[in-house]
């Protein structure tokens, strides 16, 4: 009646027992809240001699500041992000966060998995792209910053440690349209920001294959003047460099452009 | 096979498991907590909701191995006197296979909160699923146990 997961269970307690560990097998997935990894696991045949949980990795679970960035360990949960001040003031990641599935899901589930499964509806995605997120990906003798605008592809032996974003002030949101207010998968997700309360910057997801900067509408929206039609125009340009048209946009496209007409008129 | 050590329901244990076991399995099948009940799966419906270290998670998506050390409640470790006088009263079990999972939500919601609002109650049990009740007997049942 269960669906088995028949991997072998590694749990590293430090960084340096990970790489060690991940130097002498292969054919292993590393493994976090396991919301997302264990459902594919179980439901189809992906199948792994070994899972790595990564959860006990003390130096994975930072969260702190600097005075450019906030910084978040890879493995922290939806709900350790949430509960701690740190990031209030960041509406549009707050309320993202907030929306994450259930209590359950948000107490399992982290940053570092939403980011690395990169669902096209990830909701964590929209808003620190807003925010100019990077992720450091780390291995056994190297770490870089990349930024998060391009779908994470970590390379043999890399793992994701954690994800930083650009302290920008200003009033900001996290809209998600779904088939139900929770435990839902977004239809469509939009995150603003107005920058300083000046400049704004939108993404949206589950629009494209993976989450969007909207640059051609941030241009647009920048000017002095600027037409609804200019607006329009400008979304279809952003959405349509990165995918084809789909059947599921007779809906989805006229619910983005109200919503950021919506946006720009209340907060003009 | 091999030995995980944890501590449920408040007693210290150890149990022998095959190492990609999820904890449904553990509890149900090793450890006859037969409370915690299998639903889809994949960690949509809630019905195999425990608590560990206090927070709600669901136990088919929890690999035993991972909670080694931690704290597992399930229904069996706490006391249910009021919330069986309130569901009973409130109509808020019909067939009763989501209500240890709603009750572990509710319990966790109150041990940070003893007097939650309705939405607090509301956003507590989102992640489990009643498809009798429509909820809301569920909602005023957790109020109730709240007043005592």
């Amino acid at each position: 009646m269960y669906a088995k997961v028949k991997s072998k269970i590694l749990i590293p307690a430090t960084l340096d027992e990970l790489f060690s560990i991940m130097s002498k097998i292969s054919n292993y997935k590393i493994i976090a809240g396991g919301t997302d990894l264990l459902i594919k696991i179980k439901q189809s045949n992906e199948k792994y001699d070994y899972l790595v949980n990564i959860l006990r990795i003390k130096e994975l679970k930072n969260l702190s500041e600097d005075n450019n960035y906030i910084y978040i360990g890879a493995t922290l949960t939806f709900s350790e992000i949430l509960e701690n001040p740190i990031i209030n003031g960041f509406e549009a990641l707050y309320n993202a966060l907030k929306s994450i599935g259930s209590p359950q899901i948000r107490n399992m589930g982290t940053i570092g998995g939403n980011i690395i499964n990169a669902s096209p509806a990830a909701d964590s995605i929209p808003p620190l792209l807003l925010y100019d997120a990077e992720v450091k990906i780390i291995s056994n003798n190297n770490s870089r910053w990349e930024s998060l605008n391009k779908k994470v592809n970590l390379k043999e032996k890399e793992i994701l440690a954690e994800v930083r974003f650009k302290k920008i002030t200003g009033k900001s949101d996290y809209i998600k349209i779904g088939k139900r207010k929770v435990m839902t998968i977004a239809r469509l997700n939009l995150a603003y920001l107005k920058e300083n309360n000046k400049q704004w910057r939108f993404s949206s997801g589950a629009m494209t294959p993976y989450p969007l900067r909207m640059k051609n509408l941030e241009n647009i929206c920048n000017l002095k003047n600027y037409s609804d039609s200019e607006i329009f125009k400008a979304i279809e340009d952003d959405i349509f460099s990165k995918t084809s048209y789909r059947p599921s946009f007779d809906y989805k496209l006229p619910v983005l452009k109200d919503l950021i007409i919506n946006i720009l008129r209340e907060n003009q | 096979m091999e030995n995980v050590g944890f501590i449920l329901n408040g007693k210290n244990i150890s149990v022998e498991i095959d190492d990609g076991e999820l904890l449904i399995e553990t509890l149900r099948d090793r450890l006859n907590i037969k409370s915690v009940k299998h639903g889809c799966g994949i960690g949509e419906c809630g019905t195999c909701t425990v608590l560990v270290d206090n927070l709600p998670v669901y136990s088919c998506l929890t690999l035993t191995k991972s909670i080694e050390g931690k704290s597992v409640l399930t229904v069996e470790g706490i006391d249910l006197t009021g919330f069986k006088k309130s569901f009973l009263e409130k109509g808020a079990v019909q067939c009763g296979f989501c209500t240890p999972g709603m009750i572990l939500s509710a319990y966790s919601l109150f041990l940070k909160n003893k007097n939650p609002s309705r939405d607090e109650i509301k956003e507590a049990i989102s992640g489990n699923l009643c498809r009798c009740t429509g909820y809301n007997q569920i909602i005023e049942a957790i109020e109730d146990v709240c007043k005592g």
